[in-house]
């Protein structure tokens, strides 16, 4: 990364407070997101990877500015998100576009898919209708769906035909950042490697940034050019597509990749299993949060000590005491 | 449709079933025929709307009685046919001779009850005893799965535990009452992938236990090639391909087979571009004449477009079949 990243998240952290009980006015704290640091370089795609309640999405929504952080912040191009205010955050708003993972309940079913399409438009720029009309012929015709599917209502399409919708709206407003978030996991098997096939086309067409977030790790492997690892609300390891896949260095990227199954019979695989769930985010384990189901353990610095997470010459970061 | 039929365990014969909607009236499973033998797994894969789920709960005969009909064939588990049973009689099999793992765990249990009572619920109708031989089989059905602490978590809810540890119930229920044939409706769909190969690893360990069969209904490659041993390929109601895994992957017959494993990215792959299937399947209310999957077919030629193509052994062995029209002149 020579040139100065899109996006910096410094410190990022989001801690939600529950109630312990009705009776009572203590309260827990959830560390959904903590300390999270990592940049995002223009035309790059970044992946979040981990399992449910990791803080993977938290981390997206910390992104959009549909929550503020409780610590730390989210610089784009120099400007701090969340002190954005008016016309400077209606322009970040169409600067920075999402696509979610259901195409069946992330579009408005009562609208035509013109409208849907122009809705970033109409909301964030002032164009006259001439060119709106312009721009989403433009944007359907980039994601491969004619100029006589504008007039059409969403339930007249696929969920294949649709994510391309969503996509389309994502992209007209030419943004520099798109936060995927699961855009093929509700699609069928035979309509995902169009989907993948097509934002790769849209990356290099138009330059965009993605951040991704998928818990199928072939096709985070397939589109990420580097994957940040997330475990109960901190990057464990971050590096390198190729590097974190191919040789993984956290023991628990380590136990993820080699959960995923092959795709051919009989490929050789050293399966880790590993003990047990992950641990609430309540009351996450002292010292490195995985140490209770780690099955490269040390010692007794994986319980008291949290480790850092520290870059080595190339980039590649891991958080574990092994480094 | 190969394996000899005496050995089968499960054997379904050109079954046909018929769903009636507002829309028209269509055959999501259309002349299916299969078998599975005893500590086999079967996986049966395809697409949403291919005719999987509608499979199995043909063969549970647990088909929405208004709008889902029956048309023909046969269904037989350990020679009984199944389908002309009365519903009584089908409520002694389903369960204790058959059983299904369905998708969610979230709601495939009631959060009202406490696990161990929805486990009793089966063990209750299908082998009767007195209070404490039920908590105890209850709390085996449960260690069976690898519950930990089963004598406590019987007495939880649902909402208490996670979505792996849910799953497990779910599979104990299936496993209570000792099935010879276990049906898994892409059970681990919504569990993350360290769960995902936890869970697998179990189902096999029950299976190398209790010599039971499985249906694995997936429309994951991945499970298909670490999990099954004879695999068949749906698309639009229809079986395409049928065969042993290691065959199917190495040498697909099936062009629809053959761009279903090229289109998924592998883990360990080159990042070239993800081969694709063209357009997508026909609706189930369409008319499909010739072969359904000529539209998005590669080779298709006027006679897929106009014939529909008869199954034929793909090799010499006889224990893989295709229906396309390249295996035919081939």
């Amino acid at each position: 990364m020579t040139e100065t990243p899109i996006l910096e998240a410094r410190n990022l952290s989001k801690h939600f407070t529950i109630s312990a009980g009705v009776m009572t006015k203590r309260t827990h704290v959830v560390r959904a997101v903590d300390g999270l640091n990592f940049d995002i370089a223009k035309g790059e795609t970044l992946a979040l990877v981990g399992e449910s309640g990791c803080g993977k999405t938290t981390t997206t929504r910390l992104l959009l500015r549909l929550q503020d952080p409780t610590h730390g912040s989210v610089r784009f191009a120099g400007e701090d998100v969340h002190a954005l205010k008016g016309a400077a955050l209606r322009k970040y708003r169409s600067r920075v576009q999402a696509v979610f993972q259901d195409p069946w309940s992330s579009i408005n079913p009562r609208v035509r898919i013109r409208d849907f399409v122009a809705e970033p438009l109409v909301v964030n720029e002032n164009l006259t209708s001439g060119e709106v009309d312009r721009r989403v012929h433009e944007a359907l015709d980039a994601v491969g769906l004619g100029p006589a599917h504008a007039s059409k209502f969403p339930h007249e399409f696929s969920g294949g035909q649709r994510q391309r919708i969503a996509i389309a709206s994502a992209m007209v407003s030419r943004p520099e950042l798109v936060v995927l978030d699961e855009p093929v996991s509700g699609l069928d098997v035979s309509i995902r490697s169009q989907i993948i096939n097509l934002l790769k086309d849209m990356q290099a067409e138009y330059g965009v940034s993605f951040l991704l977030v998928a818990h199928d790790l072939a096709t985070t492997r397939y589109l990420a050019d580097r994957v940040a690892v997330m475990y109960l609300g901190s990057i464990v390891e971050m590096g390198k597509t190729d590097d974190v896949f191919d040789r993984p260095s956290h023991p628990y990227t380590e136990a993820l990749i080699s959960a995923a199954l092959p795709s051919t019979p009989g490929m050789k695989r050293n399966e880790i299993v590993l003990g047990g769930e992950v641990p609430s985010p309540l009351s996450p384990p002292s010292g490195c949060t995985f140490h209770p189901r780690c099955h490269r353990i040390i010692g007794d610095v994986c319980v008291s000590k949290t480790p850092v997470l520290s870059p080595d010459p190339a980039g590649h970061c891991v958080g574990c005491h092994l480094y | 449709m190969n394996t000899s039929q005496t050995d089968a365990l499960l054997d379904v014969r050109n079954l046909k079933v018929e769903v009636t909607t507002k829309a028209g009236s269509f055959f999501p499973v259309n002349d299916h025929s299969f078998s599975v033998k005893s500590g086999e797994t079967l996986g049966i894969v395809g697409e949403s709307g291919s005719g999987k789920s509608m499979t199995a709960m043909s063969l549970m005969r647990l088909l929405p009685k208004h709008a889902a009909k029956i048309r023909g064939g046969s269904v037989k588990l350990d020679g009984r046919e199944l389908l002309t049973l009365s519903e009584k009689e089908m409520r002694k099999v389903r369960g204790a001779d058959i059983s299904m793992i369905l998708q969610d765990p979230q709601t495939s249990l009631n959060p009202a009850f406490t696990v161990g009572d929805q486990i009793k619920e089966a063990l209750k109708l299908h082998a009767p005893g007195g209070r404490k031989t039920l908590r105890e089989r209850t709390i085996d059905a449960l260690r069976r799965v690898k519950v930990a602490a089963p004598e406590h978590r019987v007495n939880s809810y649902p909402g208490e535990m996670s979505g792996g540890m849910r799953q497990r119930v779910v599979g104990a229920i299936a496993i209570s009452c000792r099935p010879k044939v276990i049906i898994a409706d892409e059970p681990t769909t919504s569990l993350d992938v360290t769960v995902q190969a936890q869970y697998l690893r179990l189902l096999k360990e029950l299976q190398d236990e209790t010599g039971m069969a499985i249906l694995f209904i997936t429309h994951d490659f991945g499970i298909v090639a670490n999990l099954c041993h004879r695999v068949i390929v749906m698309y639009a109601g229809r079986i395409v391909e049928s065969g042993p895994v290691a065959k199917i992957f190495a040498k697909p017959a099936h062009p629809y087979t053959e761009a279903l494993i090229s289109a998924v990215p592998s883990l360990h792959g080159q990042k070239e571009r993800l081969t694709t299937i063209p357009g997508q399947p026909p609706a189930p209310t369409d008319i499909v004449v010739g072969c359904p999957f000529a539209p998005r077919c590669q080779y298709a030629d006027a006679r897929c477009h106009s014939e529909a193509p008869p199954t034929v052994a793909a090799d010499q062995s006889g224990d893989h079949t295709t229906s396309c029209w390249r295996a035919v002149e081939a």
